[in-house]
């Protein structure tokens, strides 16, 4: 932060600039507040309000009904289910997205590589492809006579077959698998961003002092970097407690709710139903309360990253 | 800073441009939406025909899956902005639909002929008319979707009958398996679809003369929702028994439908329980199967086989600008001698026809005739709209239970459930609670979904309904 | 010969880099396999599909299954619809955050904590539930079935991203070049306009990757907003109808995806070489 608070009175002329400074923030972040107030912050509020009625969403019949959704959310287990796996999911792909992405991101950091962006590309491609073809492929590359299988049986890994994406035991472990490979190269491009943000000149200097590379980069770059990978941290986690394409098409949250988190949960609560009709209030009941909780998180989290900063 | 507002005016011109959309004087588009994709070929023929016989008509169709149906048009059809030709959602009956607004009297617009054509019946008060009034068509006759198809060539070389027994069921698949070292299974199913396990279940359910009703209908037996009978513990313990033995196809939790039919007529399994639609995809892509058709076997010697009911499928948008068009598409679609579209689907064994005689001229495919004999030996059994109308509201009123039957079926091919009797236990609890509540909330008699006169494997007529009065 | 050059030649024959090359070698050959996949499938005939699904060589190669993509999935106006929409939707994106990010990095001003928690928390939630109420708003402005519909709700889309980005990227720019813009006479606008703008390219660019991936890809809003003019689709939304109800068209997605990828790809390719060029240089300079 560049400015310090300005305390208590200020001269005339100060006091001017001041306004005038306040004024042009406000319009710098006009164009963004009203995207944001009419295309997220009032659906946000709606989606609120929606969780207050017993609503399909498919006819007009709109009952008030206040927390109840929430009551019956408490004791709902597949809801919880839900959220167990959310988080599940989370501490499985986040560190694996975050350390994986920065090794390949300082690796391919170095101007002198060759066949840079060969590699930058590839490892990238993922990120490109749209969600629900990746589920459709998966599911060939991850069933009995798949790829995966057919080279772990040929490693001699595997004695027999597995349906990876229907067996309860591993999906799970498979989604977060497939997910990092899709994602990796999101993250690996925001590092990438911050690692040349880094001087040569500093780095210069370390090797100049003696210190390897991996010294170098604990030593040097690593602290130069942490704020970005602050944000990073805060992204992935945000993120991952989101995902719904890849997993909604990978498994639909089976087997047997295995990999169900709570974007399938809201889904499928929405749009579908088997007797009687879907369930929108309820399913904007449990979006918002979830949407409550990673609040919550994002706010600690955030809080951590700034005493983090401050000890720098 | 003169780069800047040089590129924000161009962006601000470019944008305002483009948001002026003329429309020059056009023949009218007529919007028709729904999700039927295995006559999608035949349908586009159909259009084609139909826009040259009808120059002033521009039909602009659009496919989805029903959950993109349930998920967007529904709100557009809800803010005025609806399709002018769409099918009622799969989640809601008639009633509903009717109650909403959403189509208009279709007599209005049709002519008498085209009333007349339909087989008897079928545009039958409920189903498709709300008092009197009709206001949908169905798609296509109502025909079982459990039937077990079977690879001849595979039973022909394990040298096995065809089993008609669950004990024989099992066995085969377990030969079968044996026998096919990896390449074949005994049974394939798109597990991925909580829809097919459940009508799996379901069919072996009601194979082993269990009382229960048809998908996503209710039926108490004893007063209680029907889940954990002695039948349906025969049927979960044959389920159960195939996945253990490892006759189930591997992949069969994480494919869908489509590809358990793809595999199935790529002979890589013996056994498949889908509905007609596949004959007429196997006739196309896979001419050298050689398979049949049964009923699935019997668990008891009352075991029986199920009715459908018919369903409302198409009906004409209450604020669609054009009811003329939107009426003669319709008459276009069942004509059984200008158009070609019924006769098509019923040649290729896609469905069948809802048109009187269209069935009998055109039905060639040996299999499909050998299907449709199979579901004839369907039968009635009680449904609870039948006794008292008030159910329609019912089942826009009941909150489902979850775990449901169809996500526990799931589980059981899935091998994702240890004890799934005790799952079907409590299901059958939850959903008394929740059909109790919601009798209770629209005032009807619980009792009334108890069929007291009902014997498992008899055909249930309507001297039995109005004898429970 | 310098110690400084003496061990930079030593270093290029260093083990370790042959480690790197082979590490990278294996895990970009892993990475890129399911869309080698994807694409050789592509090729195969339809009914072979099944039958070889894990061949990489197919035995028939066919182009049908891109002809029938072209025509169902009306390639042209789709491919042309997308183009548009990402073209837009970026540019607005890039310039809304871009500025927003400034002054929330570097500046101080009324209400900012406040407002950064707001869009924060905006992230947080399922879109799931948001798109009716994004659906009546762009009915109430007028664009249901338009281009500007699509944009406008897509630059409407999760870009908070994008602002924690260059908040944080600007707040770590030297105070120094602001002071000598200050003294060079230029107001709050021109500061950032000469000096800061410019400078933020290595994050503006993976904006706009970043931008173009998420608008290029984006179907859910997309299918709900154009429900009512198919000619205003985009392509993410046309090859959606290759999975219907009852049927499936391998092939026919497999093409369609690849078809997908390939513009993004080379929005990639070219920005990335752009922003090291851009990076490079502003070292140096």
């Amino acid at each position: 932060m560049s400015q310090h608070a300005v305390k208590i009175r200020r001269s005339p002329i100060q006091q001017k600039n001041w306004v005038r400074q306040n004024l042009w923030c406000w319009a710098f972040v006009s164009l963004t507040l009203i995207f944001y107030l009419l295309f997220q912050g009032y659906p946000i509020l709606c989606s609120v309000y929606y969780s207050l009625f017993n609503w399909s969403g498919m006819t007009s019949n709109m009952t008030y009904v206040g927390l109840d959704n929430y009551k019956t959310l408490l004791g709902d287990s597949l809801f919880w289910g839900a959220f167990k796996n959310s988080f599940r999911y989370m501490i499985m792909v986040v560190p694996l997205e975050v350390v994986i992405s920065l090794v390949f991101a300082y690796l391919l950091n170095d101007n002198k590589l060759k066949g840079r962006t060969a590699y930058r590309v590839s490892l990238f491609v993922p990120v490109v492809v749209t969600a629900s073809i990746v589920g459709i492929v998966m599911v060939f590359i991850w069933s009995s006579n798949g790829i995966i299988n057919h080279s772990l049986s040929g490693l001699g890994l595997i004695s027999k077959n597995i349906n990876w994406l229907g067996n309860k035991k591993y999906a799970m472990t498979t989604v977060v698998i497939v997910s990092v490979w899709k994602d990796m190269g999101t993250y690996m491009i925001y590092w990438l961003a911050a690692l040349q943000g880094v001087p040569d000149d500093v780095i210069e200097a370390a090797s100049i002092d003696g210190a390897t590379r991996t010294k170098t980069f604990f030593k040097v770059v690593i602290p130069i970097i942490a704020p970005t990978a602050g944000i990073i941290l805060i992204l992935c986690t945000i993120n991952s407690l989101k995902a719904f394409d890849l997993i909604q098409t990978l498994t639909g949250g089976g087997p047997f709710y295995a990999t169900d988190v709570i974007a399938t949960f809201v889904y499928r609560t929405a749009f579908t139903s088997e007797m009687g009709l879907p369930r929108f209030g309820y399913a904007s009941a449990a979006a918002t309360a979830f949407g409550i909780v990673v609040i919550i998180i994002g706010a600690v989290l955030n809080g951590i990253k700034g005493k983090l900063q401050k000890l720098q | 800073m003169k780069k800047f507002a040089a590129l924000f005016l161009s962006l601000v011109m470019l944008l305002s441009v483009m948001s002026l959309t003329a429309l020059a004087d056009e023949p009218i588009t007529l919007r028709v939406y729904d999700w039927s994709d295995s006559t999608l070929a035949y349908r586009e023929q159909f259009h084609k025909e139909f826009m040259d016989k009808n120059p002033d008509i521009i039909v602009e169709y659009t496919q989805l899956t029903i959950d993109q149906f349930n998920s967007t048009v529904v709100n557009a059809i809800q803010s005025g902005d609806g399709p002018d030709l769409f099918p009622v959602p799969t989640t809601l009956n008639l009633t509903t639909a009717v109650n909403e607004g959403w189509f208009l009297d279709m007599e209005q617009y049709v002519s008498k002929e085209f009333v007349d054509s339909f087989t008897d019946g079928l545009l039958a008060e409920g189903v498709q008319r709300k008092n009197g009034v009709l206001y949908t068509v169905p798609e296509a006759g109502a025909i079982s979707n459990s039937m077990i198809f079977y690879n001849k060539d595979i039973l022909a070389e394990c040298g096995l009958e065809v089993p008609s027994t669950f004990e024989e069921f099992r066995e085969a698949c377990k030969v079968i398996t044996e026998k096919g070292a990896g390449n074949y299974y005994g049974l394939i199913e798109g597990g991925n679809q909580a829809n097919r396990c459940e009508a799996l279940l379901r069919a072996f359910i009601q194979s082993a003369g269990g009382k229960i009703s048809i998908v996503n209908r209710a039926l108490t037996v004893n007063g209680r929702a029907p889940y954990d009978t002695e039948e349906v513990r025969k049927a979960v313990e044959l389920l159960q028994g195939i996945v253990e033995d490892g006759s189930l196809y591997p992949d069969t939790a994480s494919i869908s439908a489509p590809e358990a039919r793809e595999l199935f007529a790529q002979g890589k399994a013996a056994f498949l329980c889908q509905g007609l639609w596949c004959i007429g995809t196997w006739a196309n892509d896979h001419p050298e199967l050689n398979y049949g058709v049964m009923v699935p076997p019997k668990g008891a010697d009352n075991g029986y086989v199920a009715n459908v009911e018919g369903a409302p499928w198409m009906g004409i948008y209450a604020n669609t600008k054009y009811p003329e068009a939107a009426a003669r598409y319709l008459e276009a679609l069942y004509s059984a001698d200008e158009y070609h579209y019924q006769a098509d689907v019923v040649k290729s064994g896609s469905y069948v026809s809802v048109i009187k005689g269209v069935n009998e001229a055109n039905m060639q495919d040996p299999v499909m005739m050998e299907y449709y004999e199979a579901a004839s030996k369907c039968i009635d059994i009680p449904i609870a709209t039948s006794r008292d109308a008030a159910f329609y509201d019912f089942y826009s009123t009941v909150v489902g239970s979850t775990p449901s039957l169809a996500s526990i079926a799931q589980g059981i091919l899935s091998q994702a459930i240890d004890e799934p009797m005790d799952y079907l236990s409590m299901l059958s609890d939850a959903e008394t609670a929740a059909w109790q509540t919601a009798c209770t909330t629209l005032g009807i008699d619980f009792a009334e979904l108890e069929f007291d006169n009902w014997t498992a494997g008899v055909p249930y007529t309507t001297e039995d309904y109005a004898a429970l009065k | 010969m310098t110690a400084l050059t003496a061990n930079k030649k030593l270093r290029a024959l260093h083990p370790s880099k042959i480690v790197i090359h082979i590490i990278l070698l294996l895990c970009s050959l892993i990475w890129i396999y399911p869309i080698v996949w994807t694409i050789i499938s592509s090729f195969k005939p339809q009914a072979d599909f099944f039958k070889e699904q894990l061949s990489l060589i197919p035995s028939k190669v066919t182009f049908e299954n891109y002809i029938r993509v072209w025509s169902k999935a009306n390639f042209a106006r789709y491919f042309a619809n997308s183009v548009i929409v990402t073209v837009f939707s970026v540019l607005l994106v890039l310039i809304m955050t871009n500025m927003a990010g400034y002054v929330l990095g570097r500046y101080k001003f009324v209400g900012r904590n406040v407002l950064m928690a707001v869009f924060l928390s905006s992230i947080c939630i399922p879109l799931v539930s948001t798109l009716i109420p994004v659906y009546q708003i762009v009915k109430g402005m007028n664009l249901l079935g338009t281009r500007t519909g699509l944009i406008l709700s897509g630059a409407g889309g999760a870009h908070v991203v994008f602002l924690l980005l260059f908040s944080s990227y600007y707040s770590t720019v030297p105070n120094e070049l602001e002071e000598a813009a200050k003294i060079d006479g230029c107001g709050f606008f021109k500061i950032y306009s000469n000096v800061m703008f410019p400078l933020s390219s290595p994050i503006s660019t993976t904006v706009i990757i970043m931008e173009s991936l998420w608008t290029w890809n984006a179907f859910q809003l997309p299918l709900i907003l154009t429900l009512n003019n198919p000619a205003a689709r985009t392509l993410a939304v046309g090859l959606y109808a290759f999975k219907g109800e009852n049927t499936v068209d391998w092939t026919g997605i497999c093409a369609g995806g690849a078809i997908a990828m390939v513009p993004i790809i080379v929005v990639f390719i070219a920005f990335q070489k752009f922003f090291i060029n851009g990076m490079a240089g502003a070292v140096k300079g």
